[in-house]
């Protein structure tokens, strides 16, 4: 399991620890008992365990996203693939932002399908 | 399940290398199915349900099989239904004005729909989970596990032994047999180069490279366009296709050129190229984080260096871009 202090990269996911959460943001409910970080269209997704004292939001922009982790609790992200498996990162309290990668096409920027 | 407390004795421990074998290769096993037995588990599950038997169960060459088998099959069943409900409609319609007409209709329809749409949307994955199988199956006879529900398991553990892939629904249920054969990379995924990496006897086939599906014409050699190949948009199957096809051969046919490349590979490497029908595209060939090479991203034409292209697939600038560690 791999730590960090302000800024990781877990495949297509950037996570970035941030002072606080902005405005205008709406929670996000877990599925199965796991937050869906990032979501992949074969089942590979990005997944925070649901446990008191996290939670997620989502704002405007479908490629930000926001995880809150209160100072007492510890969590990690996992990459839900039994192959090539991006390793674990550890999430200590604090707030975080967390960014889908995109790629730019002719017809213009859309999120990395995997 | 209680947590007991209880820990795993040495003894126990030296029985997980065997317990894993046994169910790798009962999970990756190429034998014809035994029907018969897998059958017995199917009725074993129904009845442990405290649902009635299904009036059919379809013995299938294929999950593919399975799924079709399982609609028309259901269809079949449901035909004496819907005749009853097209006499009804019948009758209806010509003797009741259409207000009365509508209401009978509709409460018939309901009755019949009711009646076909009693689907379980359920399917177990048979010798496909075998991970599960062995898990549940090592609690009870190397740990000493007991409980109720174990009666239970013992029935859907008889088909996994037995079979493949089932589906249940509440007039069909339909047993796959197990694949006809199953190609692997030294990894234990499901790879080949040049056919299907899993195929089942009735011609169903997957394929897949180092574990990552991609279309069986690519297997047969026949490639997209270097272009498409490049904004191809699935980035694990475009990934595949570009070793597949070859980075030398792709950067030829687009006369690429190196515009920045960066000290750290995950930073990557900024193409730039003249892509037929396109114009000049610029793209970024990077290094992920489990080390895999070769993943190329479709960037801005205005990102000069690597680190600038990178940064703008997150939506940031160069300066904002600084992870600490990739995984």
């Amino acid at each position: 399991m791999k730590t960090f202090i302000k800024q990781a990269a877990q495949g297509d996911v950037l996570i970035t620890r941030i002072d606080k959460l902005p405005e205008g943001l709406s929670e996000t409910r877990s599925q199965d008992g796991k937050f869906i970080i990032a979501h992949s269209e074969t089942g590979h997704h990005h997944t925070v365990a649901e446990v008191p004292g996290v939670q997620f939001f989502s704002g405007k922009d479908p490629t930000i996203a926001y995880l809150e982790v209160i100072d007492s609790v510890e969590v990690t992200l996992e990459h839900e693939r039994t192959f090539d498996t991006h390793e674990s990162l550890l999430l200590k309290g604090g707030t975080y932002e967390i960014r889908r990668q995109q790629e730019y096409t002719p017809e213009g920027w859309r999120r990395v399908a995997d | 399940m209680k947590k007991t407390g209880q820990k795993l004795t040495p003894e126990m421990i030296a029985q997980m290398p065997g317990w894993v074998d046994k169910w790798v290769k009962l999970g990756l096993s190429t034998e014809p199915a035994d029907f018969n037995a897998a059958e017995k588990g199917v009725r074993g599950c129904y009845q442990a349900a405290g649902l009635k038997q299904p009036k059919i169960i379809l013995r299938m060459d294929s999950p593919y099989g399975v799924i079709y088998g399982t609609a028309i099959a259901h269809n079949i069943i449901n035909a004496e239904i819907n005749k009853v409900y097209a006499q009804v409609y019948a009758q209806v319609d010509d003797q009741v004005h259409d207000q009365v007409y509508a209401q009978v209709r509709a409460q018939v329809y309901a009755q019949v729909s009711d009646q076909v749409s009693k689907i379980y949307r359920t399917y177990r994955g048979g010798n496909l989970w075998a991970g599960w199988y062995a898990h549940v199956s090592f609690l009870r006879d190397v740990v000493g596990w007991k409980g109720d529900k174990l009666n239970d398991f013992f029935h859907d553990e008889l088909i996994a032994k037995n079979a493949g892939w089932t589906i249940w629904t509440e007039t069909v249920a339909a047993i796959s047999d197990r694949p006809k054969n199953i190609r692997l990379d030294d990894e234990g995924r499901l790879h080949c180069v040049d056919g299907p990496a899993i195929f089942w006897r009735d011609g169903y086939t997957l394929c897949a490279w180092h574990g990552v599906r991609i279309p069986a014409e690519w297997t047969r050699g026949s490639f997209p366009s270097a272009k498409e190949m490049l904004f191809w948009k699935n980035i694990e199957q475009r990934r595949a296709g570009c070793s597949m096809l070859g980075w030398s051969k792709i950067l030829k046919e687009i006369n690429a050129k190196v515009i920045d490349k960066d000290n750290n590979p995950m930073v990557g490497t900024l193409m730039e190229a003249d892509i037929p029908d396109s114009g000049i595209e610029r793209f970024l060939v990077v290094e992920c984080g489990t080390g895999r090479k070769g993943i190329v991203l479709p960037v801005s034409r205005e990102a000069n260096t690597a680190l600038e292209a990178n940064a703008s697939t997150w939506g940031l600038k160069p300066d904002q871009y600084k992870p600490e560690v990739r995984s």
